[in-house]
């Protein structure tokens, strides 16, 4: 992020002395739609065999706010010794960010930001439980219909490399996980969080995406 | 081409950051089981023989003596019922009761990682008692619903009071005016009623005794390892009561007495009985006024040492049989002629390798009562030796006896 900043600075530098910004007459209307690909999942799912899924996303600025919705589908599939796991489903997040790029004539992003996430999924443990005590056991465990919710703080950039095309990332701090369910399994990962085994974790998107101008460049 | 370098190294830090959970302790289904009595909730000291679960053939605990003990919950299963079989003393022989803990559970079932496998979590503990199947213990508590590893404290059992031990502790008196004398540390080889023994080799101050709940009176025979008999036996009155709403009504044993004893002296301090027992009856010895020690020593160079001999027999002259045969020691506790009337006592001594030699203690002697209990007793002062021989020389370290018995006389040989 550091490395970046000095592009988009030089970049405003150069072009505020030819043409100033109107910073009064109708801020507010949106200047451009953003709509992107989350990289990192399109690798995982490539490279890494208990993972498949992809997210997109799309925002959407109001002067230095930014609506931004997202919204992705995930699987993994873990092989333990004694059984199989496995969970399929979906997720999607809204929210809004704070530009502190404002004055950015290549509508370059630095934001902090605010989600609400929920996610809806299934999952299925088949195990093969042998206990020296209890003796032995082979059972699979479903949750059929598992819902969760969590909220996440954001930052990130986005920085145009080419015309309407750009690079960032997001930075997520997750928190405040809640599941629901009422099988006899405890959710083991839920889809755009990850493991529910922390009260709060950090995820990380690198976004390609494509800016769709909504007002002439003056 | 600067831009792009950057942005794919961010790439990979991100793709490099996946999630992986530590291996934590799997199957958190352990419990802690406490052992309390009802009346005071001080920890209880259980017998256990034998400690099980319905469903495991094998046993939690055999044969220990505890205040708590740690036991896992049948994850796999709504219920876990536990056995125990607890040993208490009796007056006819130890009594072995069975009790059974029934436990209802939520047992969840969690993937961990494809390293660490599966664990259960298990919750909402309960004890089952809403089948109308009560637990057979006196009073159970549920201090915490949820288990873990290692166990917490979850559970507390306690027990009902006793009502029928009996505390009784050994004192000793001394040659001073101190009635109660001091605690008094006894070997013991056996304490026995005419049914069980209740005590085998143990060095103890204190002994509890249960009463026969069938009869009136109690018989206990103490065999001492330095030979000494002993026996006594309590009378006692019982009746109903209830101690403890939860107990119900309970034999509650008082007004003890005590009958036939042979101690030199027993006395009752309490003569009811309480839990966890006070002290109910103390036995007194009296102290022994006419005992002197003997050692043995011989030059090294210019310095006194100690000296083992054999001693082949060793006799008084006031009695018929020998004090000590084919005795290899140091130093002998030698006994004086206990009649007041006498002022000297002889002691014939066959040393193997020096040979038959004579120790004559001369001393006054008065009668003096220390304790009332004890009677008359001879108190020994201002003794001398004559002098031996070259191998034989006596001389007198502390001229008076005293009790516990000290180095009264040396002999050089």
């Amino acid at each position: 992020m550091i490395f970046l900043l000095p592009l988009a600075g030089f970049a405003q530098q150069s072009d505020s002395a030819k043409h100033p910004v109107d910073t009064v007459r109708n801020k507010f209307i949106p200047t451009g739609i953003r709509v992107g690909a989350d990289l990192i999942s399109f690798a995982k799912t490539q490279y890494v065999k208990s993972f498949s899924g992809w997210e997109a996303n799309a925002e959407i600025d109001f002067y230095r706010y930014y609506l931004a919705m997202e919204y992705g589908t995930w699987s993994r599939t873990y092989f333990p010794d004694n059984g199989a796991y496995e969970n399929d489903g979906n997720y999607f997040r809204v929210g809004v960010d704070v530009n502190f790029l404002k004055k950015d004539p290549d509508k370059n992003v630095f934001f902090i930001g605010f989600r609400s996430a929920h996610s809806k999924f299934k999952e299925q443990f088949y195990v093969d439980v042998i206990d020296p005590l209890w003796g032995n056991q082979s059972q699979p465990y479903v949750n059929d219909n598992v819902r969760a919710r969590w909220f996440e703080m954001t930052t990130g950039l986005r920085v145009r490399i080419w015309k309407f095309v750009g690079l960032g990332y997001t930075a997520r701090f997750k928190f405040g996980l809640k599941t629901k369910n009422d099988s006899a399994m405890i959710s083991s990962d839920v889809p755009g969080y990850g493991r529910t085994n922390k009260e709060n974790t950090w995820g990380f998107n690198y976004i390609l995406y494509f800016r769709i101008p909504l007002q002439k460049k003056r | 081409m600067k831009r792009a370098t950057w942005f794919v190294l961010f790439l990979l830090v991100g793709v490099s950051c996946l999630d992986q959970p530590d291996c934590f302790r799997q199957n958190l289904n352990l419990i802690g089981v406490s052992f309390k009595k009802l009346h005071d909730n001080k920890v209880d000291t259980v017998a256990l023989l034998h400690v099980s679960a319905n469903g495991y053939d094998g046993e939690f605990y055999k044969e220990v003596l505890a205040s708590s003990v740690s036991l896992p919950l049948n994850y796999l299963r709504d219920t876990t019922e536990f056995l125990f079989k607890i040993s208490e003393a009796g007056y006819s022989g130890p009594v072995t009761t069975e009790r059974i803990l029934r436990l209802s559970h939520k047992s969840k079932v969690q993937f961990v990682s494809e390293e660490c496998g599966q664990r259960f979590v298990i919750t909402d503990m309960a004890d089952v008692i809403n089948n109308n199947i009560a637990n057979d213990f006196d009073s159970v508590r549920i201090t915490s619903k949820t288990p873990s590893n290692p166990a917490p404290n979850n559970i507390t059992i306690y027990r009902c009071p006793h009502t029928n031990v009996v505390r009784l502790s050994f004192r000793q008196l001394y040659m001073d005016t101190v009635s109660r004398g001091r605690i008094d540390l006894r070997e013991i080889e056996t304490v026995t009623t005419p049914h069980t023994t209740l005590y085998g080799k143990a060095t103890v101050n204190t002994v509890v005794l249960p009463l026969n709940t069938n009869a009136t009176s109690s018989t206990y025979n103490f065999n001492f390892t330095n030979g000494d008999n002993r026996t006594v036996t309590f009378g006692y009155e019982s009746t109903s009561k209830e101690i403890l709403k939860s107990c119900g009504l309970q034999n509650v044993y008082s007004k003890l007495t005590t009958t036939n004893n042979t101690f030199e002296f027993v006395k009752v301090l309490n003569d009811s009985i309480y839990d966890p027992p006070i002290t109910n009856v103390e036995t007194y010895r009296c102290p022994t006024t006419n005992q002197i020690r003997v050692s043995f020593r011989t030059l090294q160079g210019s310095s006194e040492i100690s000296k083992e001999i054999l001693i082949k027999s060793l006799t008084a002259d006031y009695l018929g049989t020998p004090l000590y045969s084919n005795l290899t020691a140091t130093s002998v506790v030698l006994p004086l002629n206990p009649n007041t009337s006498t002022t000297s006592t002889t002691f014939t001594i066959d040393i193997d390798g020096i040979g038959v030699k004579t120790l004559t203690v001369n001393y006054a002697v008065t009668g003096r009562a220390f304790h009332v209990r004890c009677g008359e007793q001879p108190v020994y002062s201002a003794m001398t030796t004559p002098a031996g021989d070259a191998t034989f020389q006596p001389t007198v370290l502390i001229n008076n006896v005293q009790f516990p018995v000290v180095d009264n006389i040396e002999i050089l040989l």
